[in-house]
């Protein structure tokens, strides 16, 4: 089943902090689509906008101006179908490894059918010795595997990825861009991940979409045409992180 | 592993000390302070024995009791030394002061009044307890959630905060129908202050993210609150419950010395009043046992439900 994503002139824009009813623009104008299939970056400078961008898309926040539509239907609120993985602490640290990857067949009333699934998963991401572990006794790499392993069992139609790596020490963090990749193509859905790191953007991405700051609006869009397993130092790869680069460090428009 | 052995040494010098120096007043029954010593001189003997010989998971008990040995020791030797300063010397004065027999004998001819009295204070404290500690994690909740709720809620607590919650005694023993709900009421209010306050701190300071992962998750509102709000906030409820405890120990006995006319604190007063004294030293004592088992017990509730904290 297909899924395609739609941002069509997407605003957002919040109250100022300091009052007087000021407004300040987070996100202009931002227009693009993606589809199943596909590993899309946001890649830009603070203040740009990315995780704005994806917090609309997973419907916790809503656009001042234009849509967002998956399949033609507008997003108006948080669902399943669009997973979301978070920078750090977004396990429930009062959850053990299992229950926090079963929490959504709780909430559901759909525990006890879906036993079988959550060991298997557990299984799946290598934590079975800590399935009845608290978060508190786990690495950052594993805590990050149990979010993400929390999300795909839902098996969401586009999977929403905010910095989810950026917590992580260099060597655990190249490992892991592994593992999501791998999952990903797996289970052929769609995914969207913020990222400051433009190695990893090239590294992961099908497509990496550049903002530029102040407010965030698209600057360019550039497809990644490299096959997988990349090789962070092969001439394709060096070419696009500086062509990211330079388009990241470049004030035009 | 030697000190494991101080507290039998102080157990001797503490009875050697109580057969063999004579006496300057009667003592009745004295058999019962040299069984109250050997008591728990058998308790400290058996615990020991029984953590040495279970190796594995009793080794780190027995190492605990074995440096807590000198602490068991030196209450032999304060026993000895109260001993000689009453029941041998005198020095501190009779009926003011009295030796640790005659508070154990004023005990066994008491023990009904007293036991009556200890359930009395027991019950108060648990009712008022509850009571207190169930509204201020209602009131936390709703007030860490709603804006509003939190605008008028606010300037209560800070008005009322440093307000010791004793003072209103006096006038809920007017108001109140029943001496008994009157300080369940006042003692409740202690312990609803506190929780509520460390509540609402907890609820506001519940992640985003915890939120945000719950609601795409599929929580509904109702499972936000008791799914992912209140055990979140469950570290800081328990800093509330804890000095809702303080609190609620320091107005059950002021409460019943001013007020009600039952429980351990009116014991005190009532026993004072007869110049019983002695009655007076067995209250303090049980109000002593009494509370450390109450905060005990809290501990290990929190202990159990905070399991989570530092992992395992």
């Amino acid at each position: 089943m297909a899924t395609e994503l739609v941002l069509n002139d997407v605003s957002k824009s919040f109250d100022s902090p300091h009052g007087k009813g000021d407004r300040i623009s987070a996100v202009e104008n931002v227009s693009f689509s993606c589809h199943d299939g596909e590993f899309v970056s946001i890649v830009g400078r603070s203040g740009c906008g990315k995780s704005t961008i994806l917090r609309m898309i997973a419907g916790l926040v809503n656009p001042t101006a234009g849509l967002v539509s998956v399949d033609s239907q507008v997003v108006k609120g948080p669902s399943k179908e669009r997973g979301m993985v978070f920078q750090e602490y977004s396990l429930f640290p009062y959850l053990t490894v299992a229950q926090n990857i079963g929490f959504s067949f709780k909430m559901s009333g759909r525990a006890r059918e879906n036993k079988a699934k959550v060991d298997e998963y557990v299984r799946k991401i290598g934590l079975e010795k800590f399935a009845n572990s608290y978060p508190s006794a786990l690495s950052g790499g594993m805590r990050q595997r149990v979010a993400l392993a929390r999300t795909l069992i839902c098996n969401p139609k586009i999977l929403l990825l905010d910095e989810p790596l950026s917590a992580l020490d260099a060597i655990t963090r190249m490992s892991m861009q592994d593992e999501i990749l791998d999952m990903w193509s797996g289970s052929g859905s769609l995914a969207i991940m913020v990222t400051h790191d433009v190695d990893e953007a090239v590294y992961m991405s099908t497509k990496v979409i550049l903002m530029r700051p102040n407010p965030g609006r698209v600057k360019r869009i550039i497809p990644i045409d490299i096959p997988y397993r990349r090789r962070r130092d092969s001439d394709a790869f060096v070419a696009y992180r500086n062509e990211i680069l330079n388009g990241l460090s470049g004030n035009g428009s | 592993m030697i000190r494991v052995f101080l507290p039998l040494l102080g157990y001797a010098l503490a009875s050697i000390e109580y057969f063999l120096l004579p006496n300057v007043r009667e003592n009745a029954f004295p058999e019962r302070y040299f069984i109250v010593l050997t008591a728990g001189i058998v308790a400290y003997s058996a615990f020991a024995l029984f953590s040495f010989l279970r190796k594995d998971k009793g080794l780190r008990l027995f190492n605990r009791l074995s440096y807590r040995a000198p602490i068991f020791c030196a209450v032999y030797v304060f026993l000895a030394l109260f001993d000689v300063l009453t029941l041998k010397t005198g020095r501190l004065t009779y009926p003011f002061i009295p030796w640790f027999n005659d508070i154990i004998n004023s005990a066994v001819a008491d023990w009904p009044m007293l036991l009556k009295s200890t359930l009395f204070s027991l019950r108060l404290l648990l009712v008022s307890y509850v009571v207190g500690a169930l509204a201020g994690v209602a009131t936390g909740v709703v007030a860490g959630y709603s804006k509003s709720v939190r605008y008028w809620i606010e300037p209560v607590l800070n008005v009322l905060g440093p307000i010791p919650p004793a003072t209103w005694i006096p006038l809920s023993m007017i108001l109140a129908k029943t001496l008994f709900s009157g300080s369940v009421f006042i003692i409740a209010l202690g312990v609803w202050y506190n929780v509520s306050l460390s509540t609402l701190i907890g609820v506001m300071n519940v992640k985003k993210e915890h939120l945000d992962s719950a609601r795409i998750l599929g929580a509904s509102e109702l499972q936000i609150v008791f799914r992912v709000v209140i055990p979140s906030s469950l570290p800081s409820i328990f800093q509330g419950l804890s000095s809702g405890m303080t609190s609620a120990c320091i107005t059950l006995i002021i409460a019943e010395m001013i007020g009600v006319e039952a429980g351990l604190g009116w014991y005190i007063e009532w026993a004072k009043a007869w110049a019983m004294f002695n009655r007076m030293y067995v209250a303090i004592i049980t109000i002593c046992v009494l509370f450390n088992l109450v905060n005990f017990t809290l501990k290990k509730c929190k202990k159990h439900f905070l399991r989570w904290e530092n992992g395992n």
